[in-house]
């Protein structure tokens, strides 16, 4: 019987909510002072630091309750849905117990302050990847190397259509292996976007700087792009 | 003071295995102070650990960063050591109350750390001190730092308490190159599979750190 080869998303649309510039970009940035302070609120994120200003709310918290009080007035509005399940990317390696996981930290803020339905932690690492933001371009984890890396833990009741969510996109390689994963195992549910806390840039404009755009991977998973 | 107080607050996965209270000799501002990096690793060194762990430690003053480590013989005592006398900021954080001393050798060098930087222990005074206080000291040098480099460290040094909770809370966790490579041990195969970092350049470590901000900020 012929191998059915995992389906990479062509054309899968994404949003995100922050720029995320690296660290040399942001010294070079225009306003290296707000790039240095962006910089360092997504890696506050990336371990769901709490807010100094509003603990116990983390970071996460705080600003998905801001970005609730403005999307309709974003470009975010288009992607997000309150009726879609949101399920949550594993991080680049297995987890240990009790640590740090933002991206189910983001999908439950989404929930609580209604841009989304609910939350289905159903993907896990089961190898590590190197992770995108400390590789070098041409070792960064492929969509590929992340379907091969991930299981899915089924439930009763999956869901009608899921939005894939996560703390930072680099080139949409991690939503493009769990796309393939997620409509492999779930056929009946319809991926209507990804959506990330930030995404890495080229040039740092502004922190806060909703977008919705779009990733597309090869048929083969060994290369993705994010559009912008 | 409260770990709270020190370095703010915490979320319910730092709190797991944060102590209730530190006791804080010297600049307490630096326990605020971003980045802060853990360079730890073998009481029983080898000279190119040494060396290694020094010029880490020398990079990292060169960049701004706080350097933080254990206070213990061998690569500990090279990375404070190396550290001031590049003219940067060091924190000792220590498994034995701040009046007590260990290793002895080390007296001179932890007086300096507690006039001149930070001297940092979670334990009260005339706590006994027990082999289990090494990898609790080393858990809550994970917690205050924002990466964690090990250097050199046997299947048994609290170093690797430090970095399985580095990897627990989700703080940037290197591994030199050297230890990898190394055939006798198994533990930086497992630990890289839960996502430590291989240490081939340390621009790879400065490009995981925050950029000299105090606190992460809330509006722009």
């Amino acid at each position: 019987m012929a191998k059915t080869f995992p389906s990479f998303p062509s054309d899968l649309r994404f949003g995100s909510y922050f720029a995320y510039p690296g660290a040399r970009m942001a010294e070079q940035a225009t306003d290296p002072a707000s790039a240095r302070k962006c910089r360092n609120l997504i890696l506050a994120v990336k371990q769901d630091a709490v807010s100094p200003a509003h603990a116990p709310l983390t970071l996460i918290q705080v600003w998905i309750r801001q970005l609730a009080a403005v999307v309709s007035d974003t470009v975010l509005a288009s992607l997000l849905d309150r009726s879609a399940t949101l399920i949550p990317m594993p991080r680049s390696s297995p987890l240990l117990r009790r640590s740090v996981w933002p991206a189910l930290r983001l999908a439950d803020a989404m929930v609580e302050h209604g841009l989304g339905g609910e939350v289905l932690p159903c993907l896990e690492r089961l190898n590590a990847v190197p992770k995108a933001a400390l590789s070098r371009p041409g070792e960064r984890p492929t969509a590929l190397d992340h379907y091969e890396s991930l299981a899915i833990t089924l439930v009763p009741g999956m869901p009608q259509k899921a939005i894939l969510v996560d703390d930072v996109v680099t080139r949409g390689a991690m939503f493009g292996g769990a796309f393939a994963k997620l409509t492999e195992v779930l056929g009946s549910t319809e991926i209507i976007g990804a959506f990330a806390f930030a995404r890495t840039v080229q040039t740092f404009d502004r922190a806060v700087d909703p977008c919705v755009g779009r990733i597309a991977c090869s048929w083969s998973g060994d290369h993705s792009s994010r559009t912008p | 003071m409260t770990l709270e107080d020190a370095l703010g607050p915490l979320n319910e996965v730092e709190r797991v295995h944060a102590p209730q209270h530190l006791f804080v000799a010297g600049d307490l501002s630096l326990l605020r102070r971003k980045p802060k990096v853990a360079i730890v690793g073998s009481r029983r060194a080898t000279q190119d650990g040494v060396r290694r762990a020094a010029r880490l430690a020398r990079i990292l003053v060169e960049h701004g960063a706080v350097v933080v480590s254990g206070l213990a013989r061998g690569i500990d005592t090279a990375v404070h050591r190396a550290t001031m006398d590049a003219g940067g900021r060091t924190i000792g954080v220590i498994g034995t109350s701040l009046d007590q001393v260990y290793p002895r050798e080390n007296e001179a060098l932890q007086r300096e750390i507690a006039a001149k930087h930070a001297l940092l222990s979670q334990f009260p005074p005339d706590h006994p001190t027990r082999p289990a206080n090494f990898p609790m000291r080393n858990r809550t040098m994970a917690l205050l730092c924002d990466a964690s480099v090990i250097v050199e460290a046997a299947g048994t040094s609290g170093s690797l308490s430090q970095g399985w909770e580095a990897l627990r809370l989700g703080r940037t966790l290197f591994l030199m190159a050297s230890i990898v490579e190394r055939t006798d041990l198994s533990w930086p195969k497992t630990m890289i599979e839960y996502g430590a970092e291989v240490l081939r350049d340390p621009v790879d470590l400065l490009e995981a750190l925050p950029l000299g901000e105090d606190l992460p900020v809330v509006s722009f």
